[in-house]
């Protein structure tokens, strides 16, 4: 009985490995052979709406003033742009350098100095919303540095009326500095280059990732806002949205440089914040989003494999675990065969978007060359993703928190006055 | 351990290890390891390249807008290794003996005053009026920029782009590929084929003021209006958004206030004035007469009959037709219009941009080219 419970059980864990790595297959055929979708990028000209940029931060001297002055310089209408910098208890210089740019531009820039309430980037957006006047929100972390023209190209999609939110590519810049950041630098490409497009082009389930990326204020509205108690208020906000009806887009080609941690501490404690964002959404909107009318079939089939996703390291380890166990139990034949399929295909189905082929393309696609080589190496970045999403997704279960309300960001890198060449 | 063992294993551990080589060697001696590249600078404006090449020719013929005009044209080779030849006096080009039988030129031809190119011949460089310019019948023209005005004539194709300062005038079957643009209007005679224009005012063809007066005119308007107040197979409403399930259609001469948004196909009655945006996630049919106050959206195939009047912008991912002497944006809320195909139809006009992806086309009445 007992073994055949262990049958049972890895035969599903089998069947949900097969189904991920047939969804990253899928996307990956689709990226390259496919129809692509750009719908709104294009549009040149036209009677811009009026747009809120939110820049929160906590503690980023070193980058502020490059991500204003980029900010400062895009060719967006600028009466028709109000840039709200929301410093959060900042006990570096970052007070004294926004207000500095918001002496010189006090048309444009609007400072907001956080001292109490709830800590984080969530609760930060929260009450910069009581001075929003604009119809379309748009936030940038404060080390990224935006392009001329990705204001535009981040409004366009919101002249279709059934867009709630929208979200560019982010680049590593640091890509240079060790190892680690040359394998997120992979992880990344293959993540947005190939698994954020091909789910645009086939209408399902972009996930806004939380900077580099609009919200329509009437959408953020009709579905409470932002909630500042989350881990993932992105993840969050997408499932909101488009339970009520609303549509998440993906552009690939708003693009935007961004740094990756640069020693597996942070990186581990970024992908820890995603996991357990991830899982909290899962825990909140599973049963919503299998018998919500407003989402089409194919949007609820990738909405839950997306929902699942770090809920998968756990699956998988206990599917090894059982794998083991029942080849140690005489039943080799099964185990043989499971041991072998979950070796080949589970590092295809885990994690934040690492899947090796989606990686293989994603370099194809950016016509980058003898980066490709490190991608043996990029099985280690998955075995710590593995555990680390394992580790936290336990915890979690364990303690049922709702997640932390502090700010536990990403390390900045960058000396002030960084040029890229 | 016998011999077939540690074969065995050697032969394992040597394909378990191989593969970590090359990436164990780009590791260690980095020869890919920069940023992808992103173009900080990219500011989606149709007349770049024009806007481009007048600073090329600032900096390469700066002398020639500070000196006076000389009495004899000029031939020379830039450092750059272009050929060009400044015309300071004549108003027409003279091919070589070689240029008139191969039946081109790789000159950059440069002119002062009014000036007229050669038919049947092809332009494998850049061109520069200072004034207007008219190209010859049967030309095809890498790219061309004037100060003032350009006509191309009949059969005349753009290669690159083109910029007129004022207007670019494109007689019978011309085929301007890549970025067309001007100052103040473009205007194409049927039939013509393009790409990506931009212009304060394209127009297609000749408007006809009376075959685009409104049925909703003013004066006639709130006696035939049938305001709708709400919507048939509703999902969700919400502020000013109506989300519709499966397909919709709109009466003729309806009234609607808000985005409406169908999850199929989508028709607005003949005559109708939408107060807001609106999104089909199928087929879109917006029939004669129609007012839309906002943006047009469609998953699918977009047809915009005659007379319309939509502020835009018009989004299309399938094929769009643009009606009869309808109107896209306003004189003083420029708009764009993008969509793969893009076939418009004699009359009809376009404030701001209108982005083909992969052809357009100005169509007779018929809706026959040619």
């Amino acid at each position: 009985m007992f073994i055949i419970i262990l049958k049972i059980l890895l035969l599903i864990i089998i069947l949900c490995i097969l189904a991920y790595t047939i969804r990253h297959y899928i996307f990956t055929l689709n990226r390259l052979f496919g129809h692509q979708r750009h719908p709104y990028v294009d549009v040149e000209t036209a009677q811009w709406p009026k747009i809120a940029v939110l820049v929160p931060a906590h503690n980023e001297e070193a980058v502020i003033s490059n991500s204003l002055e980029a900010l400062l310089s895009a060719n967006y209408p600028h009466d028709k742009l109000i840039i709200h910098v929301i410093n959060d208890r900042s006990t570096d210089r970052t007070r004294e350098i926004i207000d500095g740019f918001a002496a010189r531009f006090p048309d444009t820039i609007k400072p907001l100095h956080r001292t109490t309430g709830v800590a984080g980037k969530a609760a930060a957006l929260k009450e910069v919303m009581l001075y929003v006047e604009s119809d379309i929100i748009i936030v940038f972390d404060a080390d990224y540095i935006p392009g001329k023209g990705l204001l535009k190209q981040l409004a366009s999609p919101f002249f279709d009326p059934e867009v709630g939110v929208v979200m560019g590519r982010v680049v590593p810049v640091n890509t240079k500095t060790n190892l680690l950041t040359r394998l997120l630098d992979l992880e990344r490409s293959a993540g947005y280059q190939v698994d954020q497009q091909a789910r645009m082009n086939m209408g399902l389930v972009p996930q806004y990732g939380g900077t580099v990326g609009g919200v329509r204020v009437a959408a953020l509205e009709s579905v409470g806002g932002w909630l500042d108690h989350t881990l993932a208020e992105d993840t969050d906000l997408t499932y909101r949205l488009m339970l009520k009806g609303w549509k998440s887009i993906y552009q690939n080609r708003s693009e935007c440089y961004e740094e990756v941690p640069e020693n597996w501490n942070v990186r581990i404690r970024q992908v820890k914040r995603w996991a357990s964002g991830h899982n909290q959404a899962l825990a909140r909107y599973l049963t919503k989003w299998i018998f919500n009318n407003n989402i089409s079939f194919r949007e609820r089939i990738d909405g839950l494999m997306l929902l699942g996703i770090y809920a998968m390291s756990p699956i998988v380890i206990l599917g090894w675990i059982i794998a083991v166990t029942l080849f140690y139990l005489g039943e080799q034949t099964i185990a043989n065969a499971a041991i072998a399929l979950i070796a080949v295909a589970s590092y295809s189905s885990i994690g934040n978007f690492a899947v090796f082929f989606e990686i293989s393309t994603a370099v194809y696609l950016d016509r980058s060359g003898n980066r490709i080589r490190l991608l043996p190496l990029n099985f280690f970045n998955f075995v710590i993703s593995i555990l680390t999403v394992t580790n936290s997704s336990v915890k979690q279960i364990i303690n049922s928190r709702d997640g932390s309300t502090k700010w536990d960001k990403t390390p900045r890198y960058r000396v002030s006055n960084f040029i890229l060449s | 351990m016998n011999i077939g063992t540690t074969i065995f294993l050697i032969v394992t551990l040597l394909l378990m290890v191989l593969p970590l080589l090359p990436a164990i060697s780009e590791w260690l001696k980095p020869t890919d390891e920069k940023p992808v590249k992103i173009v900080q600078d990219f500011d989606s404006d149709t007349s770049h390249f024009a806007k481009g090449f007048a600073d090329y020719i600032r900096k390469n013929f700066g002398w020639f807008f500070s000196e006076n005009p000389k009495a004899e044209d000029e031939h020379g080779v830039l450092k750059d290794g272009t050929v060009f030849t400044l015309f300071y006096n004549s108003d027409k080009l003279q091919l070589s003996t070689e240029e008139t039988s191969r039946k081109k030129t790789s000159r950059l031809l440069f002119a002062e005053n009014d000036f007229v190119l050669s038919g049947n011949t092809s332009y494998h460089k850049e061109i520069y009026g200072k004034r207007s310019v008219v190209s010859g019948e049967n030309s095809n023209i890498r790219a061309i920029l004037t100060e003032e005005d350009i006509h191309l004539q009949k059969n005349t194709t753009i290669i690159r782009w083109a910029h007129a300062g004022r207007v670019l005038r494109a007689d019978v079957n011309c085929t301007l590929y890549g970025r067309i643009s001007a100052g103040d209007y473009l205007l194409l005679s049927v039939p013509c084929s393009f790409q990506r224009m931009s212009a304060p005012l394209i127009q297609f063809g000749e408007y006809s003021e009376k075959t685009a007066q409104k049925t909703w005119s003013p004066k006639l308007a709130l006696n035939n209006f049938r305001p709708l107040e709400t919507l048939p197979d509703l999902k969700e409403q919400d502020g000013r958004r109506w989300l519709v399930s499966g397909d919709l259609r709109i009466p003729s001469n309806s009234l609607f206030n808000g985005d409406i948004i169908a999850s199929r196909n989508m028709t607005i009655g003949a005559g109708s004035v939408i107060n807001g945006s609106i999104k089909s996630n199928g087929r879109l049919y917006i029939e004669d007469g129609v007012q839309v106050q906002g943006s047009v959206v469609s998953a699918g195939d977009m047809i915009i009959g005659s007379g319309c009047e939509i502020m835009g912008p018009v989004i299309a991912e399938g094929k769009l037709l643009l009606g009869k002497d309808s109107q896209i944006g306003g004189e003083n809320s420029q708009t764009s219009v993008n969509a793969p195909v893009i076939h418009c139809h004699n009359g009809a006009r376009v404030y701001g941009t209108i982005w083909a992806y992969d052809s357009g086309l100005l169509l007779s009445d018929s809706g026959v080219r040619g």
